[in-house]
Formats: C-alpha cells, structure tokens, sequence
C-alpha cells in the first residue's frame, strides 16, 4: 500500500460529501456541522502529533498517533486521509521507518485537502 | 438507564453523546481509560459502557480485565468500539472481557441495535438479581425452623431463644408465615366430651 501511496497522485483525489456524512447521522446537518467544527480544531494539533513522531522515527509512537488519527478522520470519510493514515499506522507496527516520511507527506495533502472542504462546509 | 462513554476522541465523544441522548440513555462522558476507571470505581456505575480501545493511560481492554475482576462491576456490558479491525484484534478484545465488539466506522443504527441487546441483557441480569435475593430471604426463614427445636414431651410447649416456653402454635406463627385456625380432632371429642 505504501508504494501505491509514495507513486499514484490519484490518492489525493478523494471528495468528503457532506450529503453521505449527513445522512450517516440520520440526517442531522445541525450534527455534522458540530463535529466538523470539533475536528476541524483538533486536527492541527493531531497532525502535529503524527508529524513529530514520524520526525522521531519510533515505530510505536508512529503506530499510536496515526491510529488516533484514523479514527477521528473516519467520523467523516473511509477513504483519503483515512486510508493513509490506516497505511501510517501499519508503517509504524512493521517498523519500515524509512516510508513514514512519504506516507506522511501524502497525508499532509489530503488533510490539507479534507480541510478546505470542511471550512467550506462550516462557512457554507 | 446509565451508560458510559470513554473515548480521547472529542469528535466521537461527541457524535455518541448526542446519539446516545436522542436514545434516551443517560450519559456519563470521559475522556480516556483513567477517567473512565475513577467513574467504575464510583458507589453506582453505569451498567453499560461503550468504550474505545486506544486511549492515553488505561486502554480499553485493561479496562474490561478490570471490570471482570471486580465482583461489583462483573455484570457490566461492555461494548468496544474501535478501528482495530484485524480478527485478532477483535478475539483480544473479547477475551478481555468485553460483551461486544464493533469496528469504526460503523453505522449508528448497527450500534443503536446491540445496544438493545446490552439493554436487554442487564435489565434480565438485575430482574434475576433480585429474584436471588427473595430466594435468599425465604430460605434464611426457612432456616429458622429446620433447627432442632426443645420441645417439652409432655404439654408440647416449645423453647424459644429467650428461654421461655411458648405454644407451639404462637412459636410457628412467629417464625414462619403459617397460620392457624383452631378446631378439636374426633378423638378430642369423644375424649374431652366424656370428661
């Protein structure tokens, strides 16, 4: 998954649809509004947790962070940014460090991606 | 009916508290294994929990071992909720103690149901529990009479505790739930007629 992940730009392209997320929660926009609100401020802080583990390069920390991370991200997608921190997080329990900083560059992307389209949503 | 949520997620934290609200659960929130511990250990916990697997300090599955080895706790239903989706994972986790096992991202209406389940399990756990203790009430009164009781050969007065010798009629009456109403047998009859 890591050499798809280091090689395809077509990871990138993923879209959060704010119709599926809304109707996940049975229709509740008020609801999605809210938890996009949350995760928009807790994600800087989340990624500058996965971002200073890879720097460190221990697995578990690696492993820990990037799963934290997965399971919020997958309150709004099961794809992009979710699949690779799903890849990050098997990086740091095999322990290949020397594919962390690819892997998390291209989750850098995506989040930056996810976020646009979550700030677009909340200001909607 | 109580339940408890323990997850480091405030995005999940707060998804579940509204669901769980809109059910009609009365929700007690932490956010992580320490906090989520500290509320067990309270006089009256929550029957149910829902809780994650990777939280900072108390993990999800420690939590569970905890639980099961507390004679208080032991009939709590526990549901994981985690994005450990390896079957390996999920037979760890069972292990562990929890009753339930649902992999994130998962579909509200999917949890909703096993909360029923949970609902339902505890609701029979507690109807039982207090069954047992009427059982157990009416066997220690049971126990008052199988004894061995003083009894006097001659007018049949029984000894009580207090050493006074009662009938043997108010001695029942005391200790246990019969009754008596009083008649003459025919040989008391023909007896008690001649005298």
């Amino acid at each position: 998954m890591s050499d798809k992940l280091n090689n395809m730009s077509a990871v990138d392209e993923f879209t959060w649809s704010p119709d599926q997320m809304i109707a996940r929660l049975g229709g509740d926009e008020e609801l999605a509004r809210q938890l996009v609100t949350l995760f928009i401020g807790e994600c800087p802080q989340m990624m500058a947790q996965v971002r200073q583990s890879v720097e460190q390069g221990t697995p578990d920390p690696i492993r820990r962070t990037a799963h934290a991370f997965k399971g919020s991200v997958s309150n709004f997608l099961p794809d992009g940014p979710t699949a690779t921190a799903f890849a990050l997080e098997q990086i740091g329990r095999d322990g290949r460090l020397d594919e962390a900083p690819a892997v998390l560059a291209t989750l850098e992307r995506q989040v930056d991606m996810l976020l646009a389209q979550l700030r677009a949503f909340e200001g909607a | 009916m109580r339940i408890l949520i323990a997850d480091d997620d405030v995005v999940m934290r707060h998804a579940l508290r509204v669901h769980l609200e809109r059910w009609e659960y009365e929700v007690v929130e932490c956010a992580d294994g320490e906090a989520a511990l500290q509320e067990m250990r309270e006089t009256s916990p929550p029957p149910i929990a829902v809780m994650d697997w990777n939280m900072p300090g108390v993990d999800g599955p420690t939590l569970c071992q905890e639980v099961r080895e507390t004679p208080t706790l032991s009939g709590m239903y526990i549901i994981l909720l985690t994005s450990n989706a390896s079957k390996q994972d999920m037979i760890t986790g069972l292990e562990s103690g929890a009753d339930d096992y649902i992999v994130k991202p998962f579909d509200w209406d999917e949890l909703k149901a096993r909360l029923r389940i949970g609902n339902r399990i505890v609701s029979l756990q507690q109807a039982l529990g207090a069954r047992v203790n009427e059982l157990q009430q009416a066997l220690s009164s049971v126990r008052v009479l199988s004894g061995l009781l003083p009894i006097c050969a001659y007018c049949k007065r029984i000894r009580d505790d207090k050493q006074y010798w009662t009938q043997i009629e108010h001695y029942l009456s005391v200790h246990s739930d019969a009754r008596f109403s009083h008649g003459i047998c025919p040989e008391c009859l023909v007896k008690h007629a001649e005298e």
